[in-house]
């Protein structure tokens, strides 16, 4: 089993050298994280500062081939178009709740930003997007907690106004281009999120086959404890032990062992989802940024900082019960069947090693198309 | 319990599931705009578009390196400059946003005229008109117009419930109907954007 851990091992050394190996050689062809105002890719035919140039653009697409045979259910793309509908007129209110803010601030006007700006939160983390996609991953495939997927998303969600926060007042105090380059240098951030996705994932994979964390080995027979463990908590004189191993008589933990992790692994299980939830919320929030930069403009920066607090937590909000329901899902599975039970116990490391490799080869894949320029980095 | 196979249909799975996942990780729209249209026709034939957006005041113009508009009217021809260059002129390759179809097939636009930048109480609007490369009989081709954005980084809304009128020297019995275009659904199929049939 060591041979084939290592090999495992192997396959993510080579997964993290092809990835370099990508990075350098496309590094010259990359696509410039330029974006326009309105979040998009900048096109190389459409930068004329003259004005449009048409000729030079290239013709548009047929039915046939702007097609797409995927369509998701009628309830559920209604559902997802009024919820950006929501989106805009909510991004319309906070503008003008700011602005009134900054005239009078009353702790009504203060109630009314913050409560605009957590439903934008909640609103706009509806939509697809990798923060869902890593955490519902990552949270689905191991016996997670709940307060780990609360953890991580609202790790994931402050990381992201952070984030945003930096941009904009870096981008206001020490760029010449000042506030226009803004949402370019968010773009860029796309790619690091995904090479940092990378980097998280591969350190649940190694923490996780190192056995850190995760799962209990159902095969494993330990006659002798763990020389760690056992320095981490001495037995008490009182408690039953054989061998120096804690008979199992106490088989509940003390809360606070138990809070982050199972089997008193919580640091570990911390670790990942610090490096996790960070990989995924670098990139900022586009809500946020436009909010920054009103406030800023309007000389309330403060207004702008709370707004994206808020927005935060709506969106934390959102990925929370998204993690939630991935949590259920493997805990529904887990719990099926008596007689299945020690065969889905001894696939849970290999479900849980899949999740991680699946954020690695999510994150690889990513950064291998935006830096062969496949693919444009974007904002959400 | 960890052979070789088993970490091999790992990889596979996760490495098709990562190229899936990839088409899905979507943006979502950060601007959000209401149009009207005037289809410009003569006869049964269309010959421009004649276009307006109306931003939603959460749209920040420092972005565009502006940092104070009027309150209401007009922009001046240095302002409306640097809209145009800053928040306009890229979207050219787009055809900013208009797509028009005859019997399916996109027709190809020329360049925008008359651009103009205005605030009309509080929000931004601009008005522009896309002329056609060609003419194009509504009586001989199925004709469709609509204007989104593919990618979905802007949502564009119909401004009211006649967003999209005919004139010019249009024969009488020409009209426009809205529906949902079914055939041109955008972000990974989760948004049929709204457009207009014309016929005569």
């Amino acid at each position: 089993m060591l041979m084939l851990e290592r090999r495992l091992l192997r396959i993510l050394l080579a997964l993290c050298v092809s990835i370099a190996c990508i990075a350098s050689v496309a590094s010259a062809h990359a696509a410039a994280a330029a974006v326009d105002v309105f979040g998009r890719p900048v096109q190389t035919y459409s930068t004329s500062a003259s004005g449009a140039t048409p000729s030079s653009a290239p013709a548009p697409a047929t039915t046939e081939a702007t097609q797409q045979p995927f369509m998701l259910p009628e309830f559920i793309r209604t559902a997802l178009a009024t919820s950006v509908i929501w989106q805009g007129r909510l991004n319309a209110r906070i503008a003008d709740a700011a602005k009134r803010l900054h005239r009078s601030s009353t702790p009504w006007t203060w109630l009314t930003l913050m409560a605009l700006s957590f439903a934008y939160g909640v609103l706009h983390a509806i939509g697809p997007g990798h923060g869902k996609f890593v955490a519902g991953t990552y949270l689905g495939s191991r016996d997670s907690r709940i307060v780990q997927a609360v953890s991580l998303a609202a790790w994931s969600a402050a990381v992201q106004a952070m984030s945003a926060i930096a941009l904009v007042f870096g981008a206001v105090w020490f760029a010449k281009e000042g506030v226009s380059s803004v949402l370019s240098s968010a773009a860029s951030l796309d790619i690091a999120s995904y090479a940092l996705l990378c980097a998280a994932g591969g350190w649940t994979i190694y923490s996780t086959l190192t056995r850190r964390d995760c799962c209990a080995d159902p095969g494993a027979l330990k006659l002798v404890p763990d020389e760690r463990s056992a320095q981490s908590s001495p037995l008490s004189r009182h408690e039953p032990s054989y061998l120096g191993t804690r008979l199992q008589l106490h088989t509940r933990q003390s809360a606070s062992a138990t809070r982050l992790g199972r089997n008193g692994n919580g640091s570990s299980a911390m670790s990942q989802i610090l490096a996790t939830g960070f990989a995924s919320g670098i990139r900022p929030c586009v809500g946020s940024i436009f909010v920054l930069i009103a406030s800023v403009a309007a000389h309330a920066p403060w207004v702008g900082i709370a707004a994206t607090f808020a927005i935060a937590a709506g969106v934390a909000l959102t990925v929370t019960l998204f993690g939630l329901g991935a949590v259920g899902a493997n805990r529904y599975i887990m719990a099926r069947g008596f007689r299945l039970r020690s065969k889905i116990k001894a696939a849970q490391r290999v479900v849980a090693i899949a999740g991680a490799l699946l954020i690695v080869l999510f994150g690889a894949t990513q950064t291998a198309l935006i830096l062969t320029g496949f693919l444009q980095p974007a904002l959400t | 319990m960890l052979n070789l196979s088993v970490i091999r249909r790992c990889v596979h799975v996760a490495a098709l599931a990562a190229f899936v996942v990839s088409g899905a990780a979507a943006a979502h729209p950060h601007v959000w705009i209401r149009f009207s249209t005037r289809v410009q026709m003569q006869g049964t034939s269309v010959v421009a578009i004649a276009e307006t957006w109306r931003f939603s005041e959460g749209f920040p113009v420092q972005l565009v390196g502006i940092d104070t508009l009027p309150d209401n009217g007009p922009l001046d021809a240095k302002q409306t400059a640097i809209f145009r260059e800053q928040a306009f002129s890229s979207l050219a390759g787009t055809q900013y946003f208009t797509h028009l179809f005859a019997d399916g097939e996109a027709q190809r636009l020329g360049d925008p005229a008359g651009f103009r930048v205005s605030v009309d109480h509080g929000k931004l609007v601009y008005t522009f008109t896309l002329p056609l490369r060609k003419p194009v009989d509504v009586t001989a081709h199925k004709v469709s117009l609509g204007i989104w954005d593919d990618l979905f980084f802007v949502d564009y809304e119909p401004d009211g419930t006649n967003a999209v009128t005919i004139e010019g020297h249009a024969a009488s019995r020409c009209s426009a109907k809205p529906f949902q275009d079914r055939a041109h659904p955008i972000f990974n199929g989760i948004v049929v954007p709204q457009a207009t049939a014309l016929s005569c």
